[in-house]
């Protein structure tokens, strides 16, 4: 009975819609989903149209077809719903909360000084709707060593340490909930620890309920932030400390900073405090200098030099360069294209220090623009933009995927506008020794660092170790391997190169007795004239630990400025005397 | 049991109705309580009058239908009712947020939308029981049809511009959009010339060199309404009602000549017309890149979707709670982007129990056109329930991100008065259609 037959290949056809449909409910690209949304209403709509048969007039038939449509139709609403509100929400509050402009801060809320204070909701980006619960048993943030950085005291958030208000954020009745304490509000708070029943009784019945709020601990380092402070100092820039293994925040510093107790009302408030809190944020949002931006994390920055870092990487593991004492010569001036202005070396002459022919060891000690340039054009506009995209750095044009570290607002580096832009050889050459369109973050240089030291392995930076409620464990962060960057092998090498350019080159003065480092500096042109000063750095060579990337706004040379902050904070690590 | 027995008797087993009604008012008055209560518990007067008043007048409509004993179908009605009692839940909860974030422009839009319904209701009543035919509306073709051409002149002439589209109609007291008339309009003038030239788009095709086309009569107004609606497009800049409109069009084509590749190459066209003015139309292109890649530009042509997308995951299973989210964060909370407020607020949950609402409404249109007496009733009934139903898939699609934002109301619940009467307006046409008992003269 080939009809039966036909019935039968239907009904599995309808299967099959069913379970395209319910697998696609959990794919996060959007533009899969909608393929799958069309492939499994197709199927679907296969064995319901052998239903509906061919009896009854032309006109009845059609209406059934309508029916058929109306019907699938709606389930397809009905299936992007369950995906925007319940499998794919997590993501987009995620998203929404890593937005650049936080959205709650943008439209300040209104004010309530006269509601009971032991009582909120939250207001913050995350925008997630906790029971009623008690301010009052917020749970602590602390250090790795259990320095309390965030607590409750008599209702009231305050913060011990005021120069964190980047990373911890703050809970403000009046400004909404930022940073950690809004990405993890709901361990703190500690509906995280109550059950979906448990929430859905409270909320219907507004009973109370017995949350235990969590205490967080981060992977900072109290003692190395401290260092990194003293050695920033009142300097606009950014500090980032990886542990190298684990891809964990050690210290991260920003400045100007602000002290996110001042945005924080008293309970109960008077209008003097509102108003108090009021000017401090409108006098924090007037400031030319941002200081409400992380820097570390957010502030995107041309790489200069230190990107040869990655160039050098790219061309070893791609094979490009056989080895590190591979030939490379180091002329004045090189031309690249018609019409294009030849690329330069900081200094002239550069090839009387690197010797001439010279070797990828000393021209990346020596910094040398046309060398890394000669490199970038071997290694062609599509390699090197795939060691890019490996490295973390993405197009601006081309949708930017999530930044890697989720725990606090971050920005994607970007290595060119188009990709077109890398096809042109100025532009690749440009590109391949520091200069180009490459926009990147503190963040991502440390990464660039971290992952050369950690045989090649680029980890996900994390800030917060875990959340504990009580005795139990409701949140650990487990280091997590993004991708291989290069072969354990070039990294093996860079870490040679990286240790000769600090025993002959540029960095030298970062050299700390009985401790083998490795760096590179940096010295990224800017339109004011005066360049900011990069610089990054891992230690020990032998079995890296840390991984440092340092940045001063227009702090001049690299090794003038970023340098001693780096070699300090690096001591302190190392607990070393400088 | 006896005395429900005995009320079954009188009111002719015509009791369906009344049950879904009484418990449509049942989850609307809890919505209303919850409200109540989470605003502080002080229950005012006039809530419970407009509960009451709503109460009081769909139930009239529902007991003097069953005392006629019609035979009208018995789910539409309550659907509509439950569906306006959402909007008038939503129009109170929405305003006083709306209110403090936007401004003093949204005071009393909660008060209006309860006129609108009461008003809708009273056109309902009107079309279902003032005796006329039906076969009016088939007589009078071109009267529907000048009276649209009318109105459509009328508003590019006098019309109102409003966020840079010109759709509104001044009437002093009322600003009318005239395209909900034009809705209306269309299906009838619609069902009438299909149900006349039945026999002749029913026939075969004839040949155009090597070329297979559909006859004539079949291919003009193909041909026409593809001009007309993209015609809408360019002059009014207005997508959804555009959309709408062919979609109604190749919905009752289809039921006349049974071809659904001919309405798919239709929809075809369409998207065809659409894609060829993306380059040439800000508004197209703008609609087109938020669908695409909200994330893109979160600030800017995305801002409306990502807040849409946001406080729709932010609802989750359950939602918030009536009254406890935070839904004015996403611009024209009110009006096109109801759902996504329902969404926020009464979670997955509600947001599905809506949408199968509209799916029963749609089926039981339809059934009700498999049903009609005649063909012109069974075009004029298709049409009328895929307005509906393809309006609400449009907007509700829109707003979750399924298909390119189109800005047109969500039937019954969106504010808004010219889309409130007319829904209902419908509504009153549809159940006359389904009457199975009406006398003949009445035909």
């Amino acid at each position: 009975m080939p009809d039966r037959f036909r019935t039968r290949i239907a009904w599995f056809a309808g299967a099959l819609g069913i379970l395209i449909l319910s697998s696609g409910l959990m794919i996060a690209s959007v533009t899969q989903w909608r393929l799958h949304l069309l492939a499994g209403l197709w199927l679907l709509s296969l064995p319901a149209r052998r239903l509906i048969g061919q009896h009854g007039t032309t006109a009845d038939h059609s209406v059934r077809g309508l029916m058929l449509v109306a019907t699938l139709g709606f389930a397809a609403i009905g299936l992007q719903l369950a995906r925007n509100q319940v499998t794919q929400s997590e993501a987009t509050l995620r998203a929404v909360a890593s937005l650049a402009q936080p959205v709650a801060v943008e439209q300040p809320q209104p004010i309530f000084p006269e509601t009971d204070p032991a009582e909120r909701t939250s207001l913050g980006s995350a925008r997630t709707y906790p029971v009623v619960i008690n301010v009052g048993t917020r749970g602590r943030i602390v250090d790795r060593n259990g320095v309390v950085l965030a607590e409750t005291v008599d209702g009231r958030r305050t913060y011990p340490n005021p120069a964190l208000g980047h990373l911890i954020g703050f809970q403000s009745r009046l400004y909404g909930t930022t940073g950690l304490e809004a990405r993890f509000d709901a361990q703190l708070s500690g509906v995280a620890t109550l059950s979906p029943t448990t929430i859905l009784e409270a909320r219907l019945l507004g009973s109370a309920v017995e949350q235990v709020p969590a205490d967080l601990t981060l992977t900072l380092d109290s003692r190395l932030q401290a260092a990194a402070q003293q050695a920033l100092g009142e300097r606009a820039g950014a500090v980032v400390l990886l542990d190298v293994p684990t891809g964990a925040i050690l210290a991260m510093v920003t400045y100007p900073r602000f002290d996110p107790n001042q945005l924080v009302l008293p309970e109960p408030a008077t209008q003097a405090d509102v108003d108090r809190v009021q000017a401090a944020w409108a006098e924090l949002n007037a400031r030319s200098d941002a200081p409400l931006l992380n820097r570390a994390t957010q502030g995107r920055y041309p790489p200069g030099s230190v990107i040869k870092t990655l160039t050098a990487a790219a061309a070893l593991d791609s094979g490009v360069l056989a080895d590190p004492s591979a030939t490379v010569t180091c002329p004045n001036l090189l031309p690249t294209e018609a019409g294009a202005p030849p690329v330069r070396n900081a200094v002239d002459n550069l090839f009387r220090r690197t010797g001439d022919p010279s070797d990828l060891v000393r021209v990346y000690a020596f910094s040398c623009n046309t060398a890394f340039a000669q490199i970038g054009l071997s290694l062609g506009a599509d390699r090197f933009l795939e060691y890019a995209r490996r490295f973390g750095l993405q197009m601006t044009d081309t949708r930017a995927g999530p930044p890697d570290l989720r725990d606090i607002p971050a920005e994607v580096g970007t290595i060119a506008n188009e990709a077109s832009f890398l096809q042109r050889p100025a532009a690749l050459a440009d590109t391949a020794f520091g200069q180009g369109q490459a926009l990147v973050t503190p963040l991502d240089m440390a990464q660039m660092a971290a992952s050369v030291a950690n045989e090649g392995r680029l980890m996900r930076p994390y800030l917060v170790a875990e959340a504990r409620a009580g005795e139990r464990v409701i949140y650990r962060a487990q280091p997590e391997t993004l991708r291989q960057v290069v072969s354990p092998e070039t990294s093996r090498r860079m870490l040679d190169i990286m240790r000769t350019s600090v025993e002959i080159g540029y960095a030298q003065p970062i050299a700390l007795p009985g401790i083998n480092i490795g760096a590179k500096t940096g010295t990224a042109e800017t339109p004011r004239g005066v360049p900011h000063s990069w610089i990054v750095a891992v230690a020990p060579v032998e079995q890296p630990r840390y991984a440092i990337a340092v940045i001063v706004e227009y702090g001049g040379e690299g090794s003038r400025s970023a340098l001693p902050v780096a070699r300090e904070v690096l001591a302190a690590a190392l607990e070393v005397t400088p | 049991m006896a005395t429900i027995a005995r009320l079954r008797a009188r009111l002719g087993g015509r009791t369906l109705e009344l049950e879904l009604l009484i418990t449509a008012f049942l989850f609307i008055t809890i919505c209303l309580a919850a409200l109540i209560a989470g605003a502080g518990g002080r229950v005012r007067w006039v809530d419970l009058t407009i509960i009451g008043a709503f109460a009081g007048l769909f139930l009239t409509i529902s007991l003097a239908l069953a005392l006629r004993d019609w035979g009208e179908e018995q789910m539409v009605l309550p659907i509509a009712a439950l569906l306006a009692g959402i909007g008038m839940i939503m129009a109170r909860r929405l305003e006083p947020d709306l209110v403090q974030r936007y401004g003093e422009v949204y005071g009393g839009i909660a008060l209006k939308q309860v006129i609108w319904i009461f008003g809708g209701a009273v056109l309902l009543a009107l079309v279902s029981f003032v005796p006329w035919r039906l076969q009016w509306l088939k007589h009078y073709r071109y009267t529907w049809l000048l009276l649209g051409l009318a109105l459509v002149g009328a508003t590019a002439v006098f019309g109102v511009e409003r966020n840079g589209a010109r759709l509104w109609l001044s009437l002093g007291f009322f600003q009318l959009q005239p395209v909900e008339m034009l809705k209306v309009l269309l299906v009838i003038y619609l069902a009438t010339y299909l149900d006349d030239h039945r026999a002749l788009i029913g026939r075969g095709v004839y040949w155009l060199g090597p070329l297979k086309l559909p006859p004539l009569p079949y291919l003009a107004p193909i041909v026409i309404m593809w001009g007309a609606t993209i015609g809408l497009i360019i002059v009014q800049k207005d997508l959804g009602a555009a959309l709408l409109f062919f979609v109604i069009f190749l919905a009752m084509l289809y039921v006349v000549s049974g071809r659904a590749r001919y309405a798919a190459a239709g929809l075809f066209a369409f998207a065809l017309g659409a894609a060829a003015l993306y380059p040439l139309f800000g508004h197209v292109r703008v609609r087109l890149n938020a669908w695409l890649d909200p994330w893109s530009d979160p600030f800017g042509i995305g801002f409306q979707m990502v807040r849409a997308l946001h406080a729709l995951a932010a609802g989750g299973w359950a939602g918030a709670g009536i009254g406890a989210g935070d839904p004015t964060t996403v611009p024209e909370s009110h009006t096109d982007f109801v759902f996504v407020a329902i969404g926020e607020e009464l979670g997955l949950a509600g947001t599905l129990a809506l949408t199968a609402c509209y799916a029963l409404f749609a089926l039981k249109g339809y059934l009700i056109a498999i049903r009609a007496r005649d063909g012109f009733q069974q075009l004029l009934a298709v049409g009328l329930t895929t307005a509906i139903a393809a309006q609400a898939f449009i907007i509700m699609a829109g707003t979750t991100h399924l298909i390119p934002l189109t800005g047109i109301t969500l039937p019954f619940i969106s504010y808004g008065g010219s889309s409130t009467l007319i829904n209902f307006a419908m509504v009153g046409l549809l159940l006359r259609i389904s009457a199975s008992r009406k006398p003949p003269r009445t035909l």
